[in-house]
């Protein structure tokens, strides 16, 4: 053993002193000093450092970290040379895993405990098995943005932490469920909380916050999102990440294997919540009409939420019974026109009678409303001059199967109009219903937009249609009313309704648009799906936001060899392509079943890629290291290799060698 | 009680379906008859016994159109020739009734299908309050074991006689229901052929139905198309589209065709893929690198693009001709394709998708091909495609047309715009084609689009050596999903090709285990051949006659032939009101049915030796042939307790069913 002495004090073997600071890289640690000679091996080093401190505690955790070499010292049968370890090391002794703070996909922060040691990649994954979120290898962490300083508003109000750090996964199998979340989260009323937080959709945000969250506004502003992805195959020790940092968690590729609601609700939720911030904060972009369904959407599904939590305190089966029904409801919508029981044609059809004022909009007429007798039975819609004249001929009657019903809709106003474009051979006709009141309006909406969809009023959603309508007009009546910002919540029934449409679309449509302009709008798309469940209407937002054309584009800013301006590169689960960094326009595209290979320079930082047919091409990054786009590409070609049959194995090494490859420089 | 009565269900669905498979099998005796003996009567009875709509698709090659003729002349002059709506079957009973005055030797057949129909209503209306008679059948307690089979037998037959009749009933109401359309389907060789389309039926039902009738090469280009003169449009009907549904937005007074054509445009995207998705605007050098795309590549394109879990819509953009409302002058603008529908770029904006403005979207409109725009309507190029609702049938300002410089553009856009609206179901649809047009074609067609030939031969190979694997459903080795559906597939269409017709779900299987019990070689042989290359028509020629189109996939809706209860129903020889009640007689044991196949005759009804005077009036038209299955049959029935019969005797299982369930009823 290093340390063997003469009498006079002589060090008679080629030991020397070794200092290790206690703690977390914090020179004022205490520290120990240990004699130790080139031959010690760090496990015996670790025991003497234990031994000198002499404190009881679980030090299994700890390992010593490099400081200069930015290294941690984990192969405990290496020497102290096989190291290099010289008595001017700077070394640490502390703990691998530590805290740090992570912003969610849903923007709500965790606090957990992380592996400082082991590659990024393996700590994700740990994260995610923490978090239940399966195929962590399509997620990854980013560095928080930098803060710019603190404009004289007010500090943004405390966000609730959920604190994750003490719990304890059992190790290996995957984690079992109880009562309906995995068992990890059950242990107490802050950990379920929290996994409901994660199972969840979020409520809309602030309108106002979401006006003042940063927007990018070009093409290379997104570019900057990108810049701050962790290396996976190096661990947060070495990437500068200190215990107690911020980090962001989100989906980096946008290739989303085996989706699967019933086994993935932490998974769905958070896709769904990124999703929604990326249209929120327009980090893509999509059209109005498109907007419009987002936000019936998201209106839908937190409405949806919102009830959950009242009568399901316990999710657990909430999703599958949710998406059994929606199944029967799909299947009953599907059958659609078929005659789909004999039994309809026994029971009676409801029917709906009553005076409407009516109006058809002709050419050189200028007649107004007119009062009618009308009659809805079936999916047909008869108006007569007057009741007495009911059981005779109608003035007109119009089958509304296939007809588009649009809402006409001003809650402060009054006023309560159906527009109804009924086909017929010869092209369209017109009409608007106006009713007297919303009790009214509801049930003629429902039964019309039933008809459009050739169904009738026997039908088992025409209840629910009624009521989604009424709760729409309250909406409309909270938007609308307060012209915006300020919620004036209503009794508590109305705080659960009267969300403000505002924090349903982007911000420039907040510019666009009026409140009550933007809430008959979103009404009318959310007909469209009203019906659906919580988790098949969060699986149709994420299938609207993929297929936009934009979706799943990752930004970089490179120069390419050769030319003399910055480019954007796009970088898609299948193709990379060239964007004219002014214009937005694509200049050319190549997708990765034609790449043959690609290599990085990391001397010169420049990526070079050759394709089928001896094309090849080279660029420089600018906005990024060309180590992000590296393993974007890596990364991508690694997702695609994935297979069904292979489970929820992942081959490691495959991706550390696709992604990683530059730490022999 | 409800288990029990699922049961029994279960069981007259087997019992019904084994009827089917022997009016089927006599049909195809009837056709080349195998010996001289069964008379001109026997024939016209064979075909008596399928109901109008049967004995219609059985007379499509005779004279199926003269048959139209006459009908429709009898009927009203009102009706139009193309299209004829038959709303109910007492109107189509009505018709055969007609047709019975004006189509001889038919006739009588016919008009014993409809009465018999009519008997089974009436008999229903008896049925739906319970009659008094059976619940005091009941009340004598459960016969004691020694007395001989005969009353428990009788009593049997009485309960299972009202469950029939009760099931043919709601069939009749369900098949009542049932909107029927005749449709003249315009060949590519100027001919016409008709056939009955109901209600339910898909455009693909209705494919499979003509290749049947035509004997073509079934490839996945087939289609049905419409057409509208008057309009100039045209379009190709999706598989997944209800025809029925469609026709009935026409007009009475219509001038719009059916056709039944090869349209490569139709799943054009499925076999190059790169021509939609990698297509760079046109670029010629990129055209030629894109025609050479490998099989490969074009499988992971397409798993790419419709294999998500979105699909992915093309990306297509570019300037397109408007036609503006109700001018003839044609507007130039920047049209870009989205998932969510058709946009423009609006005067002075940019294409980003903020500035977007919405020109339609998908949900309320088909897509067709604008056909002669330049002369009616001044386009600049004659590659127009319309959008417009599927009720509009005349002129409007709601219709948009919209017109392309060249013939690429307009093929990418219409089929974008099929994409964007149809989604998945598009892929699956010709999935679903492949399937049926043969097994490789898949593959091939990727390669060589057009010409699956040789490869649809040599998977006729393969299929026609895993046919005796097939004969057995169970033993059929599962080789993925698509080999499977193809092979269930050929299956069912050997057993159409055999005649027997029978698409009852439940009792497809049984089917096939009688046949195997009896091993009919010729059958097997003729359909191995005809299902392997669909393409050799004189094999098949006279059999598809008979046969009705068996459904392509199992998800599909109830095939198109009627429900094999009215054929057991129809298929009565004159019954007397007293057999009604005596189902056994009608139904015949399974095991029989296999060995009639080759035998020449009808098979008399299995005489109980309670029932022998029924049987004798019953059968006098037929041979006094008596098979010896019978008697194991009698034993079963005279045991109805004994459980596990080693022998699966439909008849014993029905009666335990049945026994059950008068257990639970008092």
């Amino acid at each position: 053993m290093a340390g063997m002495k003469t009498a006079s004090g002589d060090y008679i073997d080629s030991s020397w002193e070794l200092r290790v600071f206690v703690g977390e890289e914090d020179p004022e640690d205490q520290s120990v000093t240990l004699r130790v000679t080139g031959e010690s091996h760090i496990g015996g080093v670790l025991l003497k450092i234990v031994e000198e401190i002499n404190r009881k505690q679980d030090w299994s955790d700890h390992a010593i970290w490099w400081e200069q070499k930015r290294r941690w010292l984990l192969q405990t049968h290496w020497t102290l040379d096989k190291y290099g370890i010289l008595a001017d090391a700077r070394l640490f002794f502390g703990p691998q895993h530590r805290p740090v703070v992570l912003r969610l996909p849903n923007r709500r922060v965790v606090r957990l405990r992380a592996s400082f040691s082991k590659p990024l990649f393996q700590t994700v994954a740990a994260i995610c098995r923490l978090l239940s979120i399966r195929h962590p290898e399509e997620l990854s962490l980013l560095r928080a943005p930098e803060k710019k300083e603190k404009k004289k508003k007010e500090k943004e109000p405390e966000e609730e932490v959920h604190d994750l750090t003490k719990v304890v996964l059992a190790g290996g199998v995957a984690p079992a469920l109880f009562r309906g979340m995995p068992a990890h989260f059950s242990d107490s009323t802050q950990t379920e909380a929290c996994y409901h937080m994660l199972s969840r959709p979020q409520p809309p945000p602030d309108p106002l916050l979401l006006q003042r969250l940063p927007r990018p506004s070009s093409l290379s502003d997104k570019t900057q999102l990108h810049s701050r992805w962790l290396d996976s195959s190096r661990c947060l020790m070495q990437q500068g990440v200190k215990a107690g940092d911020v980090l962001w968690l989100r989906f980096k590729y946008y290739s989303f294997f085996d989706l699967d609601p019933k086994t993935d609700p932490v998974r769905l939720t958070q896709l769904y919540e990124q999703a929604r911030w990326d249209l929120l904060t327009e980090e893509i972009d999509c059209t109005e009409e498109e907007m419009m369904v987002f936000a019936a959407l998201q209106y839908h599904i937190n409405k949806l939420s919102v009830s959950a939590d009242v009568d399901e305190p316990a999710s657990g089966d909430l999703g599958v019974d949710d998406l059994d029904a929606a199944l029967n409801n799909l299947e009953v919508k599907l059958k659609g026109s078929a005659p789909s029981d004999m039994l309809d044609s026994l029971t009676t059809i409801p029917e709906l009678k009553d005076h409407l004022r009516i109006f058809r909009p002709r050419k050189l007429t200028l007649k107004g409303y007119r009062q009618h007798w009308v009659v809805f039975k079936d999916t047909t819609l008869s108006y007569y001059k007057s009741q007495e004249e009911a059981p005779g001929d109608p003035i007109q009657q119009l089958n509304l199967k296939g007809c588009e019903v649009v809402p006409d809709v001003n809650v402060s106003g009054q006023k309560f109009c159906i527009k109804l474009l009924v086909p017929s051979p010869e092209g369209m006709s017109e009409i608007y219903l106006r009713c007297q009141d919303e009790q009214q309006y509801a049930q003629w909406m429902a039964a019309c937009r039933l008809a459009s969809k050739g169904r009738t009023m026997a039908d088992s959603s025409y209840a629910s249609e009624v009521q989604a309508i009424l709760a729409f007009l309250s909406l409309q009546r909270a938007g609308g009313g307060s012209g915006g910002s300020g919620n004036h919540p209503q009794g508590p029934e109305a705080s659960a309704e009267s969300l403000n449409p505002y924090g349903l679309v982007a911000p420039r449509f907040q510019r666009k648009f009026k409140a009550k302009q933007l809430t008959p709008r979103i009404l009318e798309a959310h007909q469209n799906v009203a019906q659906l469940s919580l988790i098949e209407a969060q699986l149709r937002f994420i299938q609207a936001w993929q297929s936009l054309p934009d979706f799943g584009i990752s930004y970089v800013i490179v120069r390419f060899k050769g030319s003399r301006k910055d480019e954007i590169l796009g970088i898609a689960n299948n193709r990379l392509i060239r964007i004219d960094l002014a214009v937005g326009d694509v200049v050319k595209t190549w997708r990765f079943s034609n790449m043959r290979q690609w290599n990085v320079n990391w001397d010169i930082q420049q990526v070079a890629i050759e394709f089928d047919e001896h094309i090849n091409v080279a660029f420089s990054c600018v906005s990024a290291s060309c180590r992000i786009v590296h393993e974007y590409i890596g990364g991508y070609i690694f997702l695609s290799t994935r297979e069904r049959a292979r489970g929820e194995e992942l081959d490691e090494d495959l991706f550390l060698q696709l992604t990683g490859g530059h730490e022999a420089f | 009680m409800g288990e029990s009565n699922e049961d029994i269900d279960q069981m007259f669905s087997t019992l019904l379906g084994e009827m089917d498979l022997l009016t089927q099998s006599l049909g195809v005796d009837t056709l080349p008859p195998p010996e001289p003996k069964p008379p001109r009567e026997e024939f016209n009875y064979s075909v008596g016994f399928k109901d109008l709509h049967e004995s219609l698709n059985a007379l499509e090659d005779q004279d199926l159109d003269t048959l139209m003729a006459d009908l429709v002349a009898d009927i009203s002059e009102a009706e139009q020739r193309t299209i004829q709506a038959q709303k109910e079957s007492s109107q189509n009973q009505h018709h055969s009734a007609l047709q019975e005055a004006s189509d001889g030797w038919v006739a009588a057949s016919l008009g014993y299908g409809a009465s018999a129909a009519a008997a089974g209503v009436g008999h229903y209306e008896d049925a739906l309050p319970p009659p008094p008679a059976e619940p005091m059948l009941d009340l004598p307690p459960p016969p004691p074991p020694p007395p001989p089979p005969e009353p428990l037998s009788k009593e049997e037959e009485e309960a299972q006689a009202k469950a029939n009749k009760i099931k043919l009933a709601l069939e009749k109401l369900k098949e009542a229901k049932v909107k029927k359309l005749v449709v003249k389907v315009h060949m590519d060789d100027n001919s016409t052929k008709s056939l009955m389309v109901d209600e339910r039926q898909l455009a693909r039902d209705v494919l499979d139905n003509l290749f049947e009738k035509t004997h073509c090469d079934c490839n996945v280009d087939w289609c049905l198309y419409e057409i509208y003169p008057e309009l100039q449009i045209e379009r190709i009907f999706e598989d997944h589209e209800n025809v029925v549904e469609v026709l009935s937005h026409w007009t009475r007074d219509t001038e719009n065709k059916v056709l039944f054509l090869e349209k490569e445009e139709k799943y054009a995207v499925f076999k190059n893929p790169q021509n939609f998705y990698l297509d760079n605007k046109g670029k010629k050098e990129n055209k030629e690198t894109n025609e050479k795309m490998n099989a490969k590549n074009k499988e992971t394109l397409l798993e790419e693009s419709f294999c998500g879990t979105s699909i992915i819509v093309p990306e297509l953009e570019g300037a397109l001709y408007l036609k503006e409302d109700g001018k003839k002058s044609w507007k130039r603008r920047y049209f870009l394709l989205r998932a969510s529908g058709i946009y423009y770029v609006p005067k002075g904006k940019t294409k980003t998708s903020r500035d977007l403005a919405c020109f339609i979207q998908f949900e309320n409109v088909n897509i067709y091909y604008g056909i002669q725009c330049k002369l009616k309507y001044k386009a600049p190029t004659d590659h127009c495609f319309v959008l417009k609702h599927p009720q509009i049938q005349k002129e409007s300002h709601y219709i948009k047309y919209l017109c392309c410089d060249d013939a690429r553009t307009l093929g990418q856009w219409v089929m974008g715009i099929r994409i964007a609206k149809y989604g998945k179901t598009l892929y699956d649809n010709y999935q679903r084609a492949v399937a049926k047009a043969g097994l490789a074609s898949r593959w091939t067609n990727l390669g060589t689009v057009g010409t699956a030939m040789p490869a649809q031969t040599s998977t006729g190979l393969k299929t026609g050596t895993s046919q005796p694997n097939g004969q057995i459903p169970q033993a059929v080795p599962s080789v993925g999903a698509l080999l499977q559906e193809a092979q269930t597939q050929v299956e069912t269409t050997k057993e159409e090709k055999q005649g027997l017709g029978n698409h009852y779900p439940g009792a497809t299987k049984e089917n096939h285990r009688l046949k195997s019990s009896l091993p009919p070689p010729p059958p097997v042989r003729r359909s191995s051949d005809t299902c392997g290359s669909p393409a050799l028509p004189p094999k098949s020629k006279g059999l598809g006659s008979s046969a009705f189109p068996a459904p392509p996939d199992d998800f599909l809706p109830p095939p198109p032939p009627p429900p094999p209860e009215e054929d057991s129903d129809s298929e009565l020889p004159p019954p007397p009101p007293s057999l009604l009640e005596e189902p056994p007689d009608f139904v015949p044991p399974p095991p029989r049915a296999a060995a009639f196949e080759g035998s020449e005759l009808p098979p008399p009804p299995p005489p109980p030796p309670c029932l022998s005077q029924e049987t004798t009036t019953m059968s006098s038209p037929m041979p006094p042939k008596k098979p010896p299955v019978p008697r194991k049959r009698q034993e079963n029935q005279g045991l109805p307790g004994a459980a596990g019969s080693g022998e699966q005797d439909f008849m014993s299982d029905l009666m335990k069913a049945l026994q059950k369930k008068r257990g639970n009823v008092p």
